[in-house]
Parts: structure tokens; sequence; C-alpha cells
């Protein structure tokens, strides 16, 4: 699995950012360069797919993909996949569907809080359904607690609920495949079990607990897209998860967030500058985390329409994301921009 | 219903006589009676005054402090050493139906930490870290609502953890003071007396009452066995989980060992094992410690992060794969077994090469004497510069707190001149060698037990200053005494794990009050779903 998931990265880095690169989008390392590398290649599920790899192992890993033939070094720092790898990846990638379900920039902030809120509210809606109010809650977080506390239903509705949400999981569940179904129904506790660890599922479905792992949040971003998407197909859930998603669903990072708030209100970058004290620098990479991730932040206040017609040109005609070649190719435009250009470009 | 005193609530001792306790008991908590040592206990707190209790592990510490929460109508304060002790504490209440009662920690958000500062005298029962009362807005809120009882919990730890790497213990005995000296409860389950003065001399306790029960648990045989190597040790165990009935816990020293060891009796085809540490996710934590709890784990491998207020009464045996660092661990982790009274077993597996780690452990835990030489060129530096220029001499968590603690002792961060730094430090590295030469001899006290040949029982009763003659021999009082054996055990039948034998869509029914509980019970062999091996 871990070893796949690293020749996918290569391939989708497709040699423009060093292993350092790699390593920290498997790592799920939030920094602006992370985000703007996984939406710009479309491989939002290998962001944090592999949390715990450190670089020996990286590096222990991709020996052996080069030994398979399946990468290749371009420099000391540098792969990229080769023809037989990207044979290998795809027959690989046929047995893992739900892979594509992954959002990890929509969906990675929420989903462990999604997650500790559906187990919460399940546990509880098992027990009070049979009447039984004293069982030790499966999170002690108290944020989810109340989360929960406002979602539970009245006395009166809660066999009705049961109903809907039985109905809401089943349809949702039916979409998936039943490795995923199972892991995700055996994770939730109720009132003769408690849910089953990451590790002790990989054991007891013969999975790697990389896989499950995954699976598991493939589940849980399906649910949230749907749930989310659709409030009158699944109301159960789309009130769980609105409330975990709560008012920020934009994934920018907290720096970002604020640059993009006083925009908002009107102010000019060049008073943002001096309100935030921040470089240059930081400002343009806040602005291209919008371009990336907000929808109707529109990128035509920094580069005109004639400029971005050049980039896309540029970029169509290179057919390379690499910035130092588009820029060379472009001579006047400064790399601020071609990345503003190529982050709303990526997003849409 | 029953007398509640607000501003003068400390009783005389023929009011408290009066009281009818065993009635708030049963009605609170649904206990005909009090078990051993708690009325004695509630009774010198009820009448307000300093307690120190010693009482055994599953004895009903928590009862001491929760009962007369009930008599008065302010709040009780209640120092927990551990967050997730903490947690589940003000669970079990909740879980009983005591809507009131709240964990003070630094999980709660700001605004939540506000809202509850904002709100405290609406508690019944506050737990804080000791760490959170080092905060000054804290004190002040406190102070405000006014405390009717300072309990602090498992306070060993004070002379345990204390003195190197949770200085903010050390701190207690002045933060009682400043919110208005209420009447102090220090509860544990193991003292010497050594660590007894300490926990009187940091609190402050004064005309104190001392309860102090026997740390011996009759119900509890020792056993120690020694081998060659590791992999002896291992062999053993697999063996001994073949034997062994019920629950229990299995300790390791580190995280990666508790790891090993589980998966090392999966392997063996024990299934029902999970490991259990501070290095796992908070929600996997959560999971196992719950599925203990409900008996759906046999055995759990931890470090010692696990145990301390664990509510669970039918533990049959704790067995030590490592060495514990001293008596009083030890005397605490054994003693998680056989709450419900039913005879149980600990067993210690001993090898040689245990000694290294916690002889490392207790170097990493205090700087070096080079570290603490070079501080005497740092000057002018306030609490938060020191600790960022500590942490590049490279010290680790505890040596740091350990520094600053010492440093601030020696009035450091409060204009000490320049000239007298040196001579402070040297008191620093009298005092570090002191606690050092302190743990070694607890360490060589601890080989010393597995090592010899006498009753174990009697070393650690006389261990913690009591009276061997008194306290008397069990039946099954250790291996010295008689032997290895571990079948006395009661036979307990062993469950399987039901539930994963049926398909999703069935534990879905389930969940969901879909059909009847029979028809998920029933369906067994046939509902196994094809992707479940």
């Amino acid at each position: 699995m871990q070893q796949f998931l690293i020749l996918f990265a290569i391939g989708k880095l497709n040699g423009e950012r060093s292993l350092s690169g790699v390593l920290h989008l498997l790592n799920g390392k939030k920094t602006s360069q992370t985000l703007t590398d996984g939406t710009l290649f479309h491989a939002s599920f290998l962001f944090s797919a592999l949390p715990a790899l450190d670089r020996a192992t990286l590096e222990t890993e991709v020996k052996q993909l080069q030994a398979n033939g399946w990468v290749r070094s371009l420099s000391a720092e540098t792969y990229c996949m080769t023809s037989l790898g990207t044979q290998a990846l795809q027959t690989w990638q046929k047995k893992h569907p739900y892979l594509l379900t992954i959002n990890s920039l929509k969906y990675r902030k929420a989903e462990t809080l999604f997650f500790n809120v559906v187990s919460l509210y399940v546990q509880s809606l098992a027990h009070v359904l049979h009447n039984d109010t004293r069982f030790l809650p499966i999170c002690n977080d108290f944020h989810v607690q109340r989360i929960v506390k406002r979602c539970m239903p009245k006395r009166s509705e809660r066999q009705a609920s049961a109903d809907q949400h039985y109905q809401e999981w089943l349809t949702l569940l039916n979409q998936l495949d039943e490795k995923s179904a199972t892991l995700f129904v055996l994770r939730m506790s109720h009132r003769t079990r408690t849910g089953l660890t990451i590790e002790q599922l990989a054991d007891q479905i013969a999975l790697s607990k990389e896989e499950v792992s995954l699976r598991f949040r493939a589940v849980l971003h399906h649910f949230l897209q749907e749930a989310l998407q659709q409030p009158t197909l699944y109301p159960m859930l789309h009130t769980l998860a609105a409330a975990s998603i709560g008012v920020e669903s934009v994934p920018l990072t907290q720096s970002a967030t604020k640059t993009y708030e006083l925009l908002q209100q009107g102010m000019t970058p060049q008073e943002i500058l001096r309100r935030r004290n921040i470089k240059r620098s930081t400002l343009e990479d806040h602005l291209v985390e919008a371009a990336i991730h907000v929808p109707t932040f529109s990128i035509d206040a920094f580069v005109s329409k004639d400029e971005q017609q050049a980039i896309q040109t540029a970029f169509t005609t290179l057919k390379t994301k690499k910035l130092k070649t588009l820029k060379e190719a472009l001579q006047d435009v400064s790399y601020f921009k071609i990345r503003l250009v190529l982050g709303k470009k990526g997003s849409e | 219903m029953y007398p509640t005193l607000k501003s003068d609530w400390f009783l005389g001792k023929k009011e408290v006589n009066k009281m009818h306790l065993t009635e708030i008991l049963h009605k609170r908590f649904g206990f005909p009676t009090f078990r051993d040592g708690q009325r004695p206990v509630i009774e010198a707190v009820l009448q307000g005054k300093d307690v120190l209790a010693l009482m055994p592990t599953g004895s009903g510490k928590s009862l001491c402090y929760q009962l007369p929460g009930y008599v008065w109508n302010t709040p009780v304060l209640i120092v927990s050493p551990l967050l997730s002790l903490m947690d589940d504490q003000v669970q079990q209440l909740k879980a009983a139906g005591e809507k009131r009662a709240v964990a003070l920690n630094s999980f709660l958000s700001m605004e939540e930490r506000r809202h509850v500062l904002a709100n405290l005298s609406s508690y019944r029962f506050i737990f804080i870290s000791p760490e959170l009362l080092q905060n000054a807005y804290v004190v002040q809120q406190l102070k405000r609502c006014t405390i009717s009882l300072f309990v602090v919990d498992e306070a060993h730890c004070i002379s345990q953890w204390g003195h190197e790497f949770r200085t903010s213990y050390l701190r207690l005995g002045s933060v009682r003071e400043k919110i208005g000296r209420p009447p102090c409860l220090a509860l544990t389950a193991t003292a010497t007396n050594i660590v007894q003065e300490d926990i009187v001399q940091q609190l402050h306790l004064q005309d104190y009452e001392a309860h102090l029960a026997s740390v011996d648990r009759p119900n509890i045989k020792l056993v120690t066995e020694t081998f060659a190597t590791e992999a002896d040790k291992l062999t053993r165990l697999q063996s001994l989980l073949k034997e062994l009935p019920g629950q229990g816990i299995i300790y390791a020293a580190t995280r990666q060992w508790a790891e090993r060891l589980a998966q090392a009796l999966r392997e063996d085809g024990h299934e029902r094992v999970a490991a259990y540490h501070g290095g796992m996710e908070a929600t996997d934590r959560q999971l196992i410690q719950k599925q203990f709890l409900r008996n759906e784990l046999d055995c759990i491998c931890s470090t010692n992060a696990f145990g301390m207020g664990i509510n669970k009464g039918d533990i049959t045996w704790v067995i030590h794969f490592q060495l514990p660092s001293d008596m009083e661990s030890y005397v605490q982790e054994v003693g998680r077994a056989g709450r419900n009274g039913a005879q149980s077993v600990a067993i210690l597996l001993y090898s040689p090469t245990d000694e290294e780690l916690p002889s490392r452990l207790i170097q990493q835990e205090f700087p070096t004497e080079q570290q603490l030489q070079q501080v005497t060129r740092m000057e002018g530096l306030n609490r938060e510069s020191a600790s960022s220029r500590l942490f590049a001499l490279g010290m680790g968590e505890s040596a740091l707190n350990f520094t600053l603690y010492q440093l601030e002792s020696e009035g450091y961060f409060n204009s000490l001149p320049n000239q007298e730094l040196p001579k402070a430090i040297e008191k620093i590295i009298e005092r570090m060698e002191y606690r050092k030469a302190l743990k070694r001899k607890m360490l060589q006290n601890m080989i010393q037990w597995t090592q010899g040949s006498f009753c174990k029982r009697e070393y650690i009763i006389t261990y913690f200053d009591e009276d061997f003659q008194k306290v008397g021999r069990p039946p099954y009082c250790c291996s010295y005494c008689c032997g290895h054996d571990v079948h006395f055990l009661e036979q307990q039948k062993r469950e399987l794990r039901p539930p994963l034998q049926t398909s999703w869509r069935s534990e879905l029914r389930f969940i969901f009050n879909q059909e009847s509980d029979d028809s998920h019970e029933q369906e067994k062999p046939s509902g196994i779903d094809s992707t479940i091996k």
C-alpha cells in the first residue's frame, strides 16, 4: 500500500517537486506550498495519506521503486514515474477506486470532528432508544458532546429519527463496496459492542492499516459530501455534517483566512500588508491559496485579462506547470501572477 | 432534605453523628453501606479538618469527597494528576446522574474555559490540573466562589513527580492559601512515611487527621519469576496467557514494548489483546479503554499511562513484563487487580537486562551538571526566555521543569544578584544529586524485592512502615511462601466477541432499532459477512 501511495505521489508531482515535497504531501504537512501542490496536480487524497512516513522509509521505498523500474531519478532529489510504473499504478488503482472519494482539501479539517460527532450520536441514540441513559460516552470532548446534545431528537421523535437515519445510512453505504461499509459500521459503538480501532479493523478484515485508514476516510468524506450537498435526501446526516463543519468550510491556513477576511472587508493589499505587518511574499501566498480554494475569489484585480490569457496559452503550449519554465517563457510576467492563474485554473 | 449549610458549614462531631450519612449514601450513590475506612474519613472531612487518607486502590476513595459534596452547597475542588483521569471521573459522575461536574484543563477551548470560569459556583465538583492552578485568573475566580473542600487526588504524585517534571505540585500549598485555605483532603493509595511527610509539608496540612489503611491487598498473590533473557520472558508470558482466566493488564516499560507484546500475543492466537499507550490517537485510545471496561478485550498491554482511575472491579491479574521504577509504582499498578475482592494474582517477570532502562530514565529526568553550569552564564532572563535557553541546552521536559522550579526557588527570576548565581547553582546541583540518589535507591529496593529470598508481602508491608504482625499472611501469599502456581484462580468463562460475526447490514438494523434485539443475537453463523474472514 505504502509503496504505491509513494509511487502515486511521485507520478503526480511528475519530477517537478523534490522528495521533500513528496514527503510533505504524504505527511499532510499543512503549509501553503503543500496545499498548492495538492490542488495543482489533482492529487488531494494523497494529502496526509501516510502521516507517519519518515524520510528514511521514504528513501528505502524509492530505492525499491527504482529497482522495480517504476521510477527513475532526474537529479539527486527528484524522481519521475516510468511507463512501467504508470502501468503498475493503473493496475493497482483499479483495485482501490475508493481513493477518489477522498477530498482532503475540503474535508480534512472536518473529518475528525464529524467522526466523533457521528459516533457519539450513534452510541447515544442506540442507548436511549432502549431508555438506557447511563452509559459511558465514547467521546469525552466537551465540544463534541455539546454538538451531539443539540442534535439529539426529542423523546417522542427518537424512533422516527432512528428510522430516517437507517434509511440514509443504508443508501449511502450501499453506494460503497462491502469492505468499506463493513469497517465503517464496525467502527461505531452501540449497546452491546464498542467500536473497533483502525488496527483491530485491519486485523479483522485482513487489510493493511493504511488501507483501512484511507477507506475509512473515504466513507467519512462520502457521507460529508452527500449530506452537505443534498440536505433534502439526507436531512439527519445533514444536520450532523453541518454542525461538524461549522462556518469555516474553506480549507485556508489560519493566516490566509485572516488576509482573506480583510480583503473581503474591502482593504487593499497594501493596507493589509501594513495592518498585518507581513511580508509581501506571504501576502502573495495567501492570495494564491484563496485563488485555489475560494471559488468566488476573483483574480482579475491582480492579473489583467490579457496576462491571464498569455499565461494560459503558455501553459497549454508548454504542457508544464513548472513555474520556472513558464516564467522563462513569459518573461515580464511575475511568478505571483503565474501562480494565481494556475491556482485558479486548478480549482476549476 | 439534607442539612444544607451556607456560611459556616463545618459540623461538630455530634452533628455529624446525627446526620444520616448512610441515607445520603444510599440515595445518591445506591450503596447500602460504607466500605471499610470510608466513614471515618468522611466524618473528619465534614468537620472541616485537614485529612490525609491512605486508602488502598479500589476502596472507594472518591466517595470521600463526593458525599460531602452533597452535604455542602459550594463546590468541591479536586486536583487531579492526569487529564484522562479527570475526564473519566467527570464522565462517571455524569453517567451516575450528576450534571454539575466539570473538568478544567487545557483541552477546553478559550471560550469554554471562560464560560466555566465565569460560572464556577454553579458546579458541585470541579476537577482541575495542578498546572492550571498556577494561573492567576483561575485562582482569583476560585477565591470568589468559596471552595468548601480542596481535594488532592493521587497525592503521592507530589513526591513521585512533583520534584521533577510536574513542579506545579509543589505550589499547591500556596495556591490553597490564596483561595482562602479551604480544608484539604489528600488522598492516596500508597505512601511511605517519607512520602506522607512530604504530602503534609507541601499541602500545608495543619492539625490534620491521618487515616492510614494498610497497603496490603490480601486477595492478590504476589509472584516474581526470573529469566535469563527477554525471549524467555516472552515465552513464559505466552504460556501464562493460556493459563490465566478472566481479564488482566500487562505493564511494559515503553510504548514500543507495549505494541510488541500485544502483537506477539495476537500472533500467538490471543485475538482479544490490544496495546494502549500515550502515543496512540485519542479516538483509538478511548475505544480500547471502553472495550476493556466492557469485557470485549481480555488483556491490555500498556505503559503506565493506563490504569489510574480505571473503574473496573473484575481485573483478575496484572503482569509486569518489565520492572517498575519503584515499589510505590508497583503497588499502585498491582492494586488494579481484584478490586471486587476476588482472588487475583500479580506476576512480575524479571530479567537482569531490565535494570538498564529505569536507570537511564532517572538520568534523563534531570539536567546534567554541565548544563546547570552553563546556566551560570545566563543573565537577566525571565521564565519564558529561560525556558527556551534551557531547551536549547538540550534539556528534556522534566529536566527543564526541574531547573526552572529550582531557579525560581532560588529567586533567580526575582532579582537574584548575578554574583550569587554560581552559589545557587551549586545548591541546585546538591539537591539534584540528592533526588537522583533517592530515585536510584528506590529502584534498588525494587530490584532487591524482586530478587530476594523472603516473603514478598512482608517486605512490602514493612517497606510502607506497617507492622506485618498486624496484617498477617493470607492463604495465597506470594511466590516465596507458596510457589508460582496460578491455578487457584477461579475459572471464568471467556466470552467470544459476538458482533463481528454479523454483517454490517444487521449491525445497522440493530443500532437504529429496526427489529427486535433477538433477531440480532440469533443471527450468528448464517449472518457471516462474505468480506470478513
